[in-house]
């Protein structure tokens, strides 16, 4: 077959999709309020629920912290912990969920953005995979953030239940920890996201870079 | 008494309706297999809809389509377990699918045709689909967000690829 027999197979494989293919406008109307099954869309509702419960969970430690501060008897961990120390963990915990929010949220809306909006192909790949490095560096530094929180306040309530921060090996492994799990997080995280869609972002992203680079040069 | 969005809703469903070839040609050249090529119209039609509303009737609603469908094309990302079942030759999807088989002859160049353009990558692929549907090399450019120049010298490399591929 040569280039111009190509052409005219074409035309015949119009005919065969418009005999074959063509579906009722019924069929049409009902798969536009369907869920969507792509993986950006997967993406954007795990960041969706991941910000309701964040923002559920920041909301009632924001609470807690503030009836911990206006009364000082109340302190509902108070098997574990001593009112500052449980003071210290929501102030913590508040924080931390709120620099996720704010990271998710961002993310959030630029996939949202990328879903409703219409552009070329090249911006279309460049907006795409600039919100995919943003969800996956997502799920990295938010692992990366709140396991050394949870970890650590694990081990500190029962590492120093009858005993204080001193010089001793508690008390290092106590700085230790967060850290070590921080960085296992992270590069743990690191790995299962490239494993995930990095061999993807980047053949887009080669895609991407083939048009700008010749854009350039013509 | 109708509503705005209903309106609208039926607005989009004409034009869809009138133009869904494209989306047809689209899926059966980025899909193996049947269950892929279902889920990627849909999820054309679903960002069709979600963006219709940016759509403002200066450009013709094929392009605005193309744009649309080839953008999730090319974006489309399946999960690496499902693709490894997907080990049918798209001739041998369409024969599956096609309630009336295409003639032996046609079926043999649909093949050729398919097998061609399959080598190619997601990007050429879009850029020679608008070639063969009769885009003008400005209008592809316009689609790609390239020049018309390089809209071009693409076009040469795919046709030396598709060649090398048809003459062997």
């Amino acid at each position: 077959m040569e280039l111009l027999e190509l052409q005219a197979t074409w035309q015949l494989f119009n005919d065969n999709v418009i005999k074959n293919d063509f579906v009722e406008p019924t069929i049409i109307g009902n798969s536009i309020h369907q869920k969507s099954k792509s993986e950006i869309s997967s993406i954007k509702r795990s960041m969706h629920y991941k910000f309701i419960i964040g923002t559920v969970t920041m909301l009632i430690g924001l609470g807690m912290t503030a009836a911990m501060y206006f009364a000082p008897d109340f302190n509902p961990l108070s098997n574990f912990l001593s009112h500052s120390e449980s003071l210290g963990f929501y102030i913590i915990i508040t924080l931390a969920l709120g620099a996720m929010i704010a990271v998710n949220h961002r993310a959030y809306k630029q996939i949202k953005q990328l879903n409703e909006s219409v552009s070329n192909l090249k911006q279309g790949l460049s907006n795409f995979t600039r919100s995919m490095r943003k969800a996956m560096n997502f799920n990295i530094y938010s692992d990366a953030l709140m396991s050394p929180v949870f970890i650590t306040w694990i081990y500190y309530t029962y590492a120093f239940k009858n005993q204080a921060i001193g010089w001793d090996v508690r008390s290092l492994v106590l700085f230790v920890l967060p850290v070590a799990i921080g960085l296992f997080s992270y590069y743990f995280q690191r790995y299962a996201q490239h494993l995930k869609f990095g061999r993807y972002v980047s053949r887009l992203e080669g895609y991407l870079q083939s048009l700008e680079e010749n854009s350039e040069k013509v | 008494m109708k509503t705005k969005e209903s309106t609208n809703e039926a607005e989009f469903l004409e034009q869809v309706n009138q133009s869904q070839g494209i989306i047809h040609k689209v899926c059966r050249l980025y899909c193996d297999d049947e269950e892929h090529r279902k889920d990627l119209f849909q999820e054309i039609l679903i960002n069709l809809w979600k963006s219709y509303h940016t759509y403002r009737g200066e450009a013709q609603f094929s392009s605005w389509m193309y744009r649309v469908a080839l953008n999730v094309a090319i974006q489309d990302f399946r999960k690496v377990k499902k693709r490894k079942l997907l080990v049918l030759e798209a001739y041998e999807f369409s024969e599956q699918v096609d309630p009336t088989p295409p003639a032996e002859m046609e079926s043999e160049k649909f093949r050729a045709m398919h097998q061609a353009i399959g080598q190619l990558d997601k990007l050429d692929k879009a850029i020679v689909l608008l070639h063969l549907d009769g885009h003008r090399n400005e209008e592809i450019g316009q689609i790609v967000g390239i020049t018309t120049n390089y809209v071009r010298v693409k076009m040469n490399r795919i046709k030396i690829k598709l060649s090398k591929k048809l003459k062997s």
